[in-house]
């Protein structure tokens, strides 16, 4: 009886040593974004985050609080998506998005950090003093404010073609107007 | 008994073929195929434990920085630098200003070390990339606690974040 019981205990603890930790594992493609971005234009950089663990993960991103510089406005950030579910090994795309003001000068910097950090359902709820830890992935975001692009070449030329086409029709319209006008005169006499 | 032999016979021969069409196929297939694959740099964060408690600590005492948290990156392969942040203690609607709290990369013996802050910040601490021989780097932050003289008798609570960024 003594030795199925010992058998019994050891099949259980074998069990529970053989199972598989259960956690989730939060991680982020690695490359810090420095976006040069054009006056009035924006740009945006993808990343990738991931979940190597086996349970999901409940993200939540907290935006970059950037640097002013004084009379010049600061760039718009935005972050998509905002929040999420990561599954067990998966990931997900994040985009971050910059808009430069039109009216800010060339060559400035700007910096913050964007943060996908895991909710942690834990709250500890224990007699004493005691810290919550989040866990979280983070961006250094640099962006510099870089003059706008000048048109390409091609429209340029589709301008300058139309602005010709304009010309020449204008030309034909008032020729041929005189030319009734020279015919109706002729007639006259 | 005729209906059941031809059937057994007929079946013999299916297989038979079939064996001989794969191993048609297995000495057909001589050619070579290659394969590539990148493989992404990464950088993961788990912190432990989820929580921990400085215990009964008076008004007017610190607490001293020696609180373990361990920051492993399980599964990447690049250094990752550690940044940390917090909010203020709260029990109810009472508070503790979340410079109370001081970090460290060591154990210390004393109430010392570095300011938390609402903002997140790099520590200078960092985790080491991956390799086979340490698949799981780590690296440790501790912290202490001081409570100011006057502070209203309760369980407060902190949330602290640390986050890693490659």
């Amino acid at each position: 009886m003594k030795v199925k019981y010992m058998c019994a205990l050891l099949a259980f603890f074998g069990l529970i040593t053989a199972l598989p930790m259960v956690y989730g594992q939060l991680g982020e493609q690695a490359g810090q974004p420095t976006l040069n971005v054009s006056l009035g234009s924006s740009t945006t950089f993808n990343y990738t985050i991931l979940n190597s663990g086996s349970t999901p993960i409940n993200y939540s991103v907290i935006l970059p609080t950037l640097n002013t510089i004084p009379n010049n406005a600061t760039p718009a950030v935005t972050v998509s998506p905002m929040n999420g579910t990561l599954l067990p090994h998966s990931q997900q795309e994040m985009t971050i998005d910059v808009s430069m003001p039109s009216g800010d000068k060339t060559g400035l910097k700007w910096l913050g950090i964007v943060q996908v950090v895991e909710i942690n359902a834990n709250k500890n709820s224990s007699a004493g003093i005691g810290a919550t830890i989040n866990a979280g992935i983070a961006k250094i975001l640099t962006i510099y404010s870089v003059a706008a692009k000048p048109l390409p070449f091609i429209v340029i030329a589709a301008i300058v073609v139309v602005i010709i086409l304009v010309v020449v029709a204008v030309a034909y319209l008032l020729i041929r107007r005189k030319k009734v006008h020279n015919k109706r005169k002729r007639r006259a006499r | 008994m005729k209906v059941s032999l031809v059937l057994s016979v007929s079946i013999t021969a299916i297989i038979a073929a079939l064996g001989m069409a794969a191993f048609g196929l297995v000495f057909a297939s001589s050619g070579t195929v290659s394969a590539s694959a990148s493989v992404s740099n990464s950088v993961y964060v788990s912190a432990a434990p989820s929580s921990n408690t400085f215990g009964n600590v008076y008004p007017g005492s610190t607490y001293d920085t020696n609180v373990l948290f361990v920051d492993t990156d399980n599964g990447g392969n690049i250094e990752s630098n550690i940044m940390i942040s917090g909010a203020g203690w709260t029990f109810g609607s009472n508070s503790i200003g979340v410079s109370n709290t001081l970090w460290s990369g060591a154990s210390q013996s004393s109430y010392t070390g570095t300011a938390l802050t609402g903002t997140l910040a790099a520590t200078g601490l960092i985790i080491p990339g991956a390799t086979f021989s340490a698949p799981s780097p780590s690296n440790s932050i501790y912290f202490g606690l001081g409570i100011p003289a006057g502070t209203a008798g309760g369980s407060y609570t902190q949330t602290i974040t640390i986050e890693n960024s490659c």
